[in-house]
């Protein structure tokens, strides 16, 4: 059973691993440019140390030529003669460590080498042009010859300068040279050396990378995991944002955020579906039934014209129904309905005043006095706006005891404009007030008789306020007053 | 008067036909757009009942047609409640515009204005009277049977349109964007209780009464 599951998890891991390593992944993405940087970082470390070690050792070769040019300059003037160079050599060369590393020549003005401690094979025309340029500084020449790679000071010196008969005095010259082929060996050595070492670094560092890319984006995996386990039927699901960094928790909680907009819209949805079912089977029903009692058996004129009245009262409901679904439908449909809007400009009262006296005999009828009061400008569609206050009107005087008051109000208050309409009464428990405006949504759900209200009038109501950008909102005090209200926003 | 209804649903086709033929109407269907346009040519119709979505040719290319040759007058029927279609028929030269579904004293009711509008109103004058009770509009007062009836504004305005009206059964939706401007259909019963007050003074002293409920569709005012 755990085998199993480990399989697919590993499965599912390589699969993961692949689709990272495509160039369109971030994980390689950051690997790569990860990589390069260190590479870059590294083989400009190395470039600088090998040009810093090679000067360094550079430069203490020539300190040490100089330094034996000068003793051999100063040494020379203690011997008279060539002779007495020869026969007392060693005293002349003094310490050479290395005879491999280390040699010395003198040859005369004409270029022939009178003394060497060793056979040292210089090229004939960098003596000679040395020579040929007369007494002066001196001058470093580097030569190679087979696997030898030669550094050299040629200088003039003077051979018996400190006796008494100057006459003797000859001018020579001393030519020290240092073999610089292990020198170059061992550089050699180290940059193989160092080309490891980057090139494993390199390649170490990258891993690395792809590692800690491939770590750092694991919750975006995550993400895409739960979204595309998220179907209609599974809108519960939520990202566990526990441990996830602060980027991908904004991320995630947008998702989230986005997930519960859904599961409720689609909720309202499905319940909306239900419920227009549920409200179309009841008139269906009555026709149905009526019809098909009717229809069983012969019956005279009157008892058929009564089916078909009642019949064209379901139908009637049916229409209404219909019509107002078409609005709300119209109205959900942003494009739809803003264009549609007729927008003017008018004084909010004269339309609380027309319907107020629309509703005049039915609130005559039940004992129920309407007040109007306040003014304000509106820009809005006044067919529409009539349609508002026609269901809040309807809606207040139906739940209005007798001999009570309904008061309409329309204010400006600064951002807004408001109508409100209040009747006393009962009041709705606040339990169902932030549903109040759902489509078909009912305080009382046995009361499905409503012949006068299809459960679509506060919905309309609050369709019709956010086509306006605005919305409709309600309060109560349960056993004294509901208010009912439109917020329009000024412009 | 002679109306075509162009219209392929065979159940609306057939009551329209119906109730217009009891009502007085010479009334022809076609089936399809390319029949319709061939009978609207061909023989002379006061007005055309155009549906939009047709077999053959749609309404909009019948309208088309029909106008390079003649200027009958045109009510679309239509399911579809767009204001674009709606701009659309109306651009191409219809004369009105119903949403289905309508009720049939609501198309009636369009029938005869666009009907009066074709023949450039042959002023009838509106009756103003109805058996015993009249109205005399300039002094605005009522008399049934000699008596004087006192009605307020509104109560007025409804009788009023009753009687103009007279013999037409008249939708609550109608009477409410008549006598009230209230142009959407409301859920309320004020129209209901509007007439049963205008009843109360009308009708309920007097043996003989004029204006009736038509269940499930409405009101007409008419000697029975």
């Amino acid at each position: 059973m755990s085998g199993v599951t480990t399989q697919a998890s590993n499965a599912s891991n390589t699969r993961a691993l692949l689709w990272n390593l495509s160039w369109n992944s971030l994980t390689t993405r950051l690997g790569v440019l990860f990589a390069l940087l260190c590479a870059i970082l590294l083989a400009t470390v190395g470039v600088m140390l090998c040009h810093t070690l090679e000067a360094e050792l550079m430069s203490r070769d020539i300190v040490e030529l100089n330094l034996k040019t000068a003793q051999l300059k100063e040494a020379l003037g203690d011997f008279e003669s060539v002779a007495a160079l020869r026969a007392r050599s060693a005293d002349f060369f003094g310490a050479i460590y290395d005879n491999h590393r280390q040699a010395i020549v003198v040859a005369d003005h004409d270029g022939q080498v009178l003394l060497a401690s060793r056979d040292l094979m210089i090229p004939n025309a960098l003596l000679a042009g040395f020579i040929r340029d007369g007494i002066g500084e001196p001058r470093r020449v580097t030569w190679a010859r087979g696997a030898d790679d030669w550094c050299a000071v040629f200088a003039w010196g003077t051979l018996g300068g400190h006796s008494i008969a100057s006459s003797a005095a000859m001018p020579v010259v001393i030519a020290v040279a240092l073999n610089r082929s292990s020198t170059n060996l061992m550089l050699d050595q180290f940059y193989r050396q160092l080309i490891f070492m980057l090139a494993g670094g390199g390649l170490i560092t990258a891993a690395i990378g792809f590692a800690v890319a491939y770590h750092g984006l694991s919750p975006l995996r995550k993400v895409d995991a739960t979204a595309s386990a998220i179907t209609a039927n599974r809108l519960t699901e939520r990202l566990d944002l526990t441990y996830a960094p602060d980027e991908v928790k904004r991320l995630g909680e947008s998702f989230n955020a986005m997930l519960a907009r859904l599961q409720e819209s689609f909720r309202r949805l499905t319940e909306f579906s239900s419920d227009l079912a549920h409200e179309l089977r009841t008139p269906i029903n009555n026709l149905l039934g009526q019809t098909h009692v009717a229809l069983s058996r012969p019956r005279d004129p009157r008892e058929y014209q009564d089916v078909l009245e009642s019949n064209a009262e379901e139908l009637e409901r049916l229409r209404k129904m219909t019509e107002d679904m078409l609005f709300l439908a119209k109205a959900d449909n942003p494009q739809g309905v803003s264009a549609q809007l007729e927008r003017e400009t008018f004084d909010a009262r004269i339309e609380l005043d027309k319907v107020a006296e629309y509703f005049a005999v039915v609130a005559d009828d039940r004992r129920v006095r309407i007040a109007v009061e306040g003014s304000a400008m509106l820009r809005a569609d006044r067919r529409l706006v009539q349609r508002a206050l026609n269901n809040l009107f309807g809606n207040a005087l139906q739940h209005a005891p007798r001999e009570s008051v309904v008061h309409a109000r329309v204010q400006m208050d600064h951002d807004e404009v408001r109508i409100s309409i209040a009747n006393s009464g009962v009041g709705i428990a606040s339990e169902h007030l932030p549903r109040l405006f759902d489509r078909f949504y009912r305080t009382d759900p046995s009361r499905l008789d409503s012949a006068e209200s299809n459960g679509l009038g506060l919905a309309i109501v609050q369709s019709i306020m956010r086509t306006h950008g605005g919305r409709a909102s309600v309060a109560s005090t349960p056993g004294a007053m509901t208010t009912f209200m439109l917020h329009f926003p000024a412009k | 008067m002679r109306v075509l209804i162009v219209e392929d649903e065979r159940k609306t086709g057939d009551y329209l036909k119906k109730g217009l033929t009891e009502h007085g109407y010479a009334v022809e269907v076609a089936r399809t757009g390319t029949d319709g346009l061939h009978l609207a040519i061909e023989s002379d119709f006061d007005l055309i009942l155009l549906d939009v979505m047709l077999p053959g040719l749609n309404g909009w290319q019948v309208l088309e047609k029909l106008r390079e040759k003649k200027e009958t007058p045109v009510l679309f029927l239509t399911a579809r409640d767009q204001v674009d279609d709606r701009v659309k028929g109306l651009e191409l030269g219809a004369d009105d515009y119903l949403v289905k579904p309508f009720a049939f004293s609501e198309l009636l009711a369009r029938v005869r204005a666009l009907l009066k509008r074709g023949k450039m109103s042959s002023a009838t004058p509106d009756a103003l009277s109805l058996a015993d009770l009249e109205i005399d509009p300039i002094r605005r007062r009522v008399t049934r049977a000699g008596q004087r009836v006192d009605l307020t504004a509104k109560e007025y305005a409804l009788l009023l349109l009753f009687l103009r009206r007279q013999t037409e059964v008249l939708s609550r939706t109608f009477i409410a964007e008549q006598v009230w401007d209230m142009n959407f259909d409301s859920d309320t019963n004020v129209v209901d209780v509007a007439v049963r007050r205008l009843r109360a003074k009308v009708d309920d002293p007097f043996p003989q009464k004029l204006i009736h409920a038509v269940r499930g569709v409405g009101y007409v005012c008419e000697v029975r």
